[in-house]
């Protein structure tokens, strides 16, 4: 039985090593793999609330500018061209603040060389997979495809006027586009959603169906698109559904007219499914084999993963030179973490490079974590690159009433933040409970704005409750700064044997001997004599050692025979089997 | 609704947890007020830890305690083991 014993415990020593060793975490390849949908370990993740929270940042800020289009690209606050650090930095703080900085291989979901393919559209579109399941393709094969807008082509039911571009029918009567005429576009929570066709030369984000298509413009959908995606974003940061959005412009109009106008029937929209959406906010490729042939963010575009100084600087060129809206979205987020001081809806323009900040870019007070100490809050404020002072103040917990979610908080825990102008806090003053996180978060401003913590006071002690969840109380236990009986008992032994753990030293004789006077005569015998073994010192040590060695085998034979009963003989097996058996 | 009832439910079960382990907290401290206080061992004096000193160059008096203290509490350990193992018919008494 205690050889089972033994063996079992052996086993679950092996098993418990093998199993470590293989939960261990492969190494990074020096080349990532290709990401894909399936493989994608960002859908895999939990990122949705620091995704979330990016497009929240994204969608409260300033809405965006568009420079010129023989602009260089600035640093607003500096006046300075964006250098490649910067625009390094900011992509790496952009990630960082979606939460995916672990897989630096999604840095290739810049794409460049499409149109409009973004990073922060790839978050959008990793959000959007996450949220709508990435189900529902209405045609049961590609996730993507054209549809023309009322052209009668056979889609009975799908397409119900030829004037207003209204699109009904698909998949079980979900309208995707209802009356443009009446300036309103219904966005659906369960439908399909419209991207926009234009020119299949242009690598804006609007498409036509190139194969009947006569001709397209660019800017025929702007204005759709637009409104699309500002409703898109908007539909992220509320996590709502049903949104609406407005659009002055109706369809019809826009397909016939620009500077090659076309019928209506030969304009198409650009039908997705939800995967399709998740796609089409990856990337924007310049063609539709592009589109179709594309697998993930890294397929298109001229992101090329072996080189990051190469797409840094395509991404600096990028920003520089276009005007599109998606990639202007994508460089005001990277621009974001340069120059986080600059508001490009009131400052002056960065194209010109004439940009001061003197009207800053406003910093949203991040919504504190639960149990958050107002000096934890301040770091994640810093990290923001905000610049102005705190003043911490202790907040009067008399305020709050007896009992409540207030007055069982931690010493030091925040309470409220506030600028000048605005205020927010956390529990209410009346009743001390816990009040939600506006929607809308109060602004800092201007980069130096300064700011306050309420917090509270150090000598506050916390009632007990739930209040910041689990409080595990200060125990006095027994040390050996303050022995106590009979817990010192244990202090003496570490004391006692802490007298024997003495550097050693070789024993130094240093005596002296007087002169001797004897019948009157003195005898000059000597008279200082030091001896000192040290000049063993060398070999003593290795005998020490060796010795230290015997001792410890010996201990631990001494353990195994007289204490544990082991009974060696012989083979040191049969040792072992004597020992257990019994 | 639901969420409310959780709520409630969360925070009372948090709260019961934090009271329970806030009475063994004060149990403890109140034992640990009552335990007489105990002296610090003296210092020894200078000769006597010269003559240590000497007798450690000699022979690694340091390794011993190390190589007792070690076997004490391996000792220790393997009896309470040897609880568990007699008790599951492991070893033998």
């Amino acid at each position: 039985m205690r050889r089972l014993v033994i063996t079992a415990l052996i086993a679950v020593a092996l098993s418990t090593s093998v199993a470590l060793t293989l939960a261990a975490p492969p190494a990074r390849a020096g080349t990532p793999t290709q990401l894909t949908l399936a493989n994608d370990p960002l859908w895999q993740g939990d990122e949705e609330a620091a995704v979330a929270a990016l497009m929240r940042d994204l969608g409260n800020g300033p809405l965006i500018d568009i420079p010129p289009s023989t602009s260089n690209w600035y640093n607003p606050v500096t006046s300075a061209p964006v250098t490649s650090s910067e625009v390094s930095t900011g992509i790496s703080e952009l990630q960082l603040e979606a939460g995916t900085l672990p897989y630096l291989m999604t840095v290739g979901s810049i794409a460049i060389g499409g149109a409009g393919a973004i990073y922060t559209g790839w978050q959008v579109g990793q959000f959007f997979r996450r949220i709508i399941g990435g189900e529902g393709n209405p045609a049961g094969s590609s996730t993507i495809y054209f549809w023309p807008i009322c052209a009668g082509t056979g889609i009975t039911g799908q397409c119900t006027s030829t004037s207003g571009g209204a699109l009904t029918g698909i998949n079980g009567g979900i309208p995707m586009i209802g009356n443009d005429t009446s300036t309103t576009f219904p966005y659906l929570h369960d439908g399909y959603f419209l991207s926009t066709a234009n020119s299949a030369s242009s690598n804006d984000r609007a498409w036509c169906e190139p194969t009947t298509a006569t001709g397209c413009n660019t800017g025929v959908f702007t204005g759709a698109h637009n409104a699309l995606m500002e409703g898109m974003r908007d539909w992220i940061l509320s996590k709502g559904v049903g949104k609406e959005f407005t659009n002055t412009t109706s369809i019809a109009t826009q397909c016939s007219s620009g500077t090659t106008p076309m019928p209506v029937g030969t304009c198409h929209a650009l039908v997705i499914s939800p995967q399709g959406l998740a796609k089409i906010l990856q990337f924007q490729p310049d063609t539709q084999s592009g589109f179709n042939g594309a697998t993930n963010q890294r397929s298109e575009g001229g992101w090329d993963p072996s080189s990051q100084t190469a797409n840094v600087q395509k991404v600096r060129d990028r920003c520089q030179n276009s005007t599109d809206h998606n990639i202007q979205g994508a460089c005001m987020a990277i621009r974001y973490y340069i120059a986080p001081s600059y508001d490009p809806s009131t400052g002056t323009n960065p194209g010109t490079g004439t940009g001061t900040g003197t009207s800053d870019f406003p910093i949203y007070f991040p919504q504190p974590l639960p149990g958050e100490t107002v000096t934890e809050y301040a770091e994640r404020l810093r990290s923001k690159k905000w610049l102005g002072t705190i003043s911490i103040t202790d907040h009067d917990m008399s305020t709050y009433p007896s009992g409540s979610a207030a007055r069982q908080q931690q010493p030091g825990t925040l309470l409220s933040v506030s600028t000048a102008t605005d205020t927010a806090t956390l529990y209410d003053t009346a009743t001390g409970s816990e009040v939600p996180w506006p929607t809308n978060p109060p602004i800092i401003p201007d980069q130096t704005t300064a700011v306050v913590l309420d917090e509270v006071p150090a000598t506050w002690t916390p009632e007990p409750g739930a209040g910041g969840g689990i409080n595990m109380p200060t125990m006095n236990l027994p040390d050996c700064t303050t022995p106590k009986f009979p817990f010192a008992f244990i202090c003496w032994a570490q004391a006692v044997t802490g007298w024997f753990n003495v550097t050693p030293d070789a024993p130094d004789f240093d005596f002296t001997i007087p002169d001797q006077t004897v019948g009157g005569h003195t005898y000059h015998v000597g008279s200082h004599y030091d001896v000192d073994l040290n000049v063993m010192d060398g070999y003593m040590s290795t005998f020490r050692s060796i010795l230290s060695v015997v001792i410890w085998v010996g201990g631990i034979y001494w353990l195994a025979v007289k204490l544990l009963g082991f009974h060696p003989g012989g083979d040191p097996g049969e040792a072992i089997d004597e020992g257990i058996e019994p | 609704m639901l969420n409310s009832i959780l709520d409630i439910f969360v925070r009372g079960m948090v709260a019961l947890v934090n009271a329970v382990l806030g009475a063994f907290a004060t149990a403890i401290n109140a034992v640990m007020a009552i335990l007489p206080s105990m002296p610090n061992l003296p210092s020894l004096p200078t000769p006597f830890v010269t003559a240590e000193s000497w007798v450690a160059w000699f022979f690694p008096v340091g390794t011993v305690i190390d190589v007792l203290g070690t076997v004490l509490a391996l000792w220790l350990v393997w009896n309470v083991i040897a609880i568990a193992l007699r008790w599951g018919k492991g070893i033998s008494a």
